[in-house]
C-alpha cells in the first residue's frame, strides 16, 4: 500500500503536529496576538480528518486490521488500525475541527491551548490505533493530561481549577490502577501486544485474570465515566472553555469507553461472562443516574453534561449483548453510530450554549431564551441539538436509538436492558423537551454580548447539517459503522493479522 | 516483590481516599505509579528466572517519565489552586455541586 493511503497516516500526522505545536503557540503570542494557533488547529484537524476518513470515502480494498509492528512482533510496540478505529477517529477529528473553527472568532487563545488541544487530538487517535497496551497507556495519559490542562483554562478560574483538580486526581489514579491491571496481564501472558494477549489468554480461567479485569475496568472506567467513578464529569464539562467542553463531552469520554471496549472485547474474551455481569450493573446505574440528574438541572452546561453519563450506559448495554456472536456486529455497529451521533449533537449543544450564556450573562436554562432576538441562528441550532438528543425523527438522535434497540431486545439473557433503555430514552426526551420549552418561552433582553460571530456560526452549521443529513439519510454512516463492527467483532481476524 | 507492589497499591489507594492535602494526594499517586512499576519488574523476573525482559526495562523508564509529568502537572495545578484560592486542602474545594 502506498504511503499516501496508509490507514495509520493520521497517527503520524498528529504526532508530528504535537511536536510542532509549541512553535505555533509561541508565534501566536509573539509581540501582538495573531490567529496562527487557531489556523494551525483547523489545518491539523482537517488533514487528520481527511486521512482517517479516506479508507471509507475511497473504499480502499485493504486487508483489515492494518497492523504495523515496531521491533520484534510480540516484544516491540505495535499499531493496530481497523475500520472501527478509523470511524471513531473521523468522528473525533470532525468534532475537533468544528471546535477549532469555533475558536477562529477569538482574537487570542490562552497560553498552551494550541499544544494541549493538539495533544488531545493526538492522544485520542493514538488510543484508537494502539495495538499494544504500552502504546495504549502512553496515548491514554497524553489524552488525559491534555484534557486536564484544557479544563483548567476555563473562564471562571476558581471553578475551573477545582474541576481540573477533581478530573486530574481521579483520572490519574484510574490510569495507574489500569496500568497495574496491565502488569498482571503481562505476568500472565508475557506480552503486551493485544493480538498475542488475545491468543495466549483465549480459554484462560485464572483468578489473576479476573483481578486484572477488575483493575482494568475500574481504572479505565474513570475516563469512561462509569458510575460511581463519574463524579469528575459534570464539573469538568461545565467549567471547561466552550470548544473544550464540546470536544471532551462530544468524543473524548466516548473514546475512553471505546478504548476500554476494544481491550475488554479482544483481550478479556475468556472471562466474558464476568465482565458482562459487571458492565450490566454499571450500565443500568449510568442510564438512570445521568437522565434523572439532567431532569433537575438548571445550569445549562451541567444539564448537558449529565446525559453523557447515560449515553455511556446505552453504549455499555450494547457492549454487554455483543458477546453473543449473532448480535455482535449489530450491537457494535450501533455503538459506533451512537458515539458519532451523540458526539456531533452534544458538541453542537455545547457550542451553542457558550455564546447564548455569554449573551445573557448567565448559564441558567430559564434565562437563555432571552438571547433569541440577538442570537437567532445560534438559538435555532441550539434547539435543534436538544431535539436531536431527545430523539426527534429526522435527526440522527432518532436513528441512533433505532439502531441500538433491536440488538438489546434480541439478547436471550440481557433483553431487559432494552426495556431499561426505553424507559431512559423517555426520561431523557422529557428532560430535553423541558430545556427546549425553557428556551422558547423565555422573554427578555440580553445584557452581555450583542451579536453572533461568523466562525462560531460556521462551526455550528457544519454540525447541524450533519445532524439533519444523518437523520434523513444515515446509510453511508451506518454502512461504515457496520464495516468497523465487522472488523472488531471478528477476533480471528486480529490473530490472523499476525501472519501478515 | 509482587507482594510489595500489592502493598504499595493498597497504601496508594488508602492515601488517595483519606488524605486532604493536595501535595499528599500527589505523593499517593506517585506511590501508585511505583507499585505498577514494581509489579512489572517482579512479574518480568518470574516469567524469565535469572534474567529480566528488556521490554519491561523500557516500559518502566517510560512509565516513570509519564509519572514525573503527571506529578509535575499536579504540582502546577496545586500551586495555581493555592495562589487563587489560598488553600491546599482538598475538602475546601467545594464550589461545584449538584
Amino acid at each position: 500500500m502506498s504511503w499516501s493511503l496508509r490507514p495509520d497516516l493520521s497517527v503520524y500526522l498528529l504526532i508530528a503536529s504535537l511536536i510542532v505545536s509549541p512553535l505555533s503557540d509561541l508565534i501566536g503570542h509573539w509581540r501582538k496576538p495573531n490567529r496562527l494557533p487557531q489556523a494551525f488547529l483547523v489545518i491539523v484537524s482537517l488533514l487528520g480528518l481527511l486521512f482517517s476518513s479516506a479508507p471509507f470515502v475511497l473504499d480502499l480494498d485493504s486487508s483489515w486490521p492494518f497492523v504495523v509492528f515496531y521491533g520484534q512482533p510480540g516484544l516491540g510496540t505495535c499499531l493496530l488500525v481497523d475500520r472501527a478505529s478509523l470511524f471513531l477517529a473521523s468522528a473525533a477529528l470532525l468534532i475537533a475541527l468544528s471546535a477549532s473553527i469555533f475558536v477562529l472568532s477569538q482574537p487570542s487563545l490562552p497560553h498552551g491551548y494550541c499544544v494541549a488541544f493538539t495533544a488531545l487530538m493526538a492522544g485520542m487517535i493514538g488510543v484508537l490505533s494502539a495495538g499494544d497496551l504500552l502504546t495504549f497507556y502512553v496515548f491514554w495519559e497524553i489524552m488525559c493530561l491534555a484534557a486536564y490542562a484544557l479544563v483548567a483554562m476555563g473562564e471562571r478560574r476558581e471553578e475551573a481549577l477545582e474541576a481540573a483538580w477533581k478530573y486530574f486526581i481521579m483520572g490519574s489514579a484510574g490510569a495507574v490502577v489500569m496500568l497495574f491491571g496491565i502488569s498482571i496481564l503481562y505476568g500472565l501472558a508475557g506480552t503486551l501486544n493485544m493480538i498475542f494477549l488475545a491468543r495466549r489468554l483465549l480459554g484462560a480461567r485464572d483468578p489473576w485474570l479476573l483481578m486484572a479485569l477488575v483493575l482494568f475496568i475500574g481504572g479505565a472506567g474513570v475516563e469512561a465515566a462509569f458510575v460511581p467513578l463519574h463524579t469528575w464529569l459534570p464539573d469538568a464539562y461545565s467549567e471547561a472553555p466552550t470548544p473544550v467542553s464540546a470536544t471532551i463531552a462530544g468524543i473524548t469520554t466516548e473514546i475512553g469507553f471505546f478504548g476500554l471496549l476494544k481491550v475488554v472485547f479482544v483481550v478479556f474474551r475468556s472471562c466474558s461472562r464476568t465482565w458482562q455481569a459487571i458492565l450490566a450493573a454499571v450500565c443500568v446505574a449510568n442510564m438512570f443516574l445521568g437522565n434523572l440528574c439532567a431532569l433537575v438541572q438548571m445550569d445549562v452546561k451541567r444539564f448537558l453534561a449529565y446525559p453523557s453519563i447515560s449515553i455511556i450506559g446505552y453504549a455499555t448495554a450494547a457492549l454487554v449483548v455483543s458477546v453473543d456472536p449473532g448480535l455482535s456486529e449489530g450491537a457494535l455497529a450501533a455503538v459506533l453510530f451512537l458515539i458519532l451521533s451523540h458526539g456531533i449533537s452534544k458538541a453542537l449543544a455545547f457550542l451553542g450554549a457558550g455564546p447564548l450564556a455569554s449573551a445573557v450573562g448567565s448559564r441558567d436554562l430559564r434565562k437563555l431564551g432571552a438571547a433569541k432576538t440577538s442570537f437567532p441562528v445560534t438559538t435555532v441550532l441550539f434547539v435543534l441539538a436538544f431535539l436531536c438528543r431527545a430523539g426527534l425523527p429526522g435527526t440522527c438522535g432518532f436513528v441512533e436509538k433505532l439502531a441500538l434497540l433491536p440488538p438489546l431486545f434480541s439478547s436471550p439473557a440481557y433483553w431487559w436492558l432494552g426495556i431499561i433503555m426505553v424507559i431512559n430514552v423517555i426520561i431523557a426526551a422529557a428532560a430535553y423537551f423541558r430545556g427546549v420549552l425553557n428556551v422558547v418561552r423565555t422573554q427578555g433582553r440580553p445584557n452581555g454580548r450583542r451579536s453572533e460571530r461568523k466562525a462560531e456560526l460556521a462551526a455550528m452549521l457544519i454540525l447541524s447539517a450533519l445532524i439533519v443529513f444523518l437523520g434523513i439519510w444515515p446509510y453511508p454512516a451506518l454502512r461504515a459503522a457496520e464495516l468497523g463492527a465487522k472488523d472488531l467483532s471478528n477476533l480471528g481476524r486480529y490473530i490472523e493479522a499476525l501472519g501478515r | 516483590m509482587f507482594a510489595c507492589s500489592l502493598a504499595l497499591l493498597t497504601i496508594g489507594i488508602y492515601g488517595l481516599s483519606t488524605k486532604r492535602n493536595l501535595i499528599r494526594l500527589i505523593i499517593a499517586l506517585e506511590i501508585l505509579v511505583n507499585a505498577a512499576c514494581l509489579s512489572f519488574a517482579s512479574l518480568s523476573a518470574m516469567a524469565l528466572p535469572g534474567s529480566s525482559d528488556p521490554m519491561v526495562g523500557v516500559l518502566i523508564i517510560i512509565v516513570l517519565a509519564i509519572g514525573g509529568c503527571v506529578a509535575a502537572f499536579g504540582l502546577a495545578l496545586a500551586l495555581a489552586i493555592y495562589k487563587r484560592l489560598g488553600t491546599v486542602d482538598a475538602w475546601e474545594l467545594r464550589r461545584l455541586r449538584g
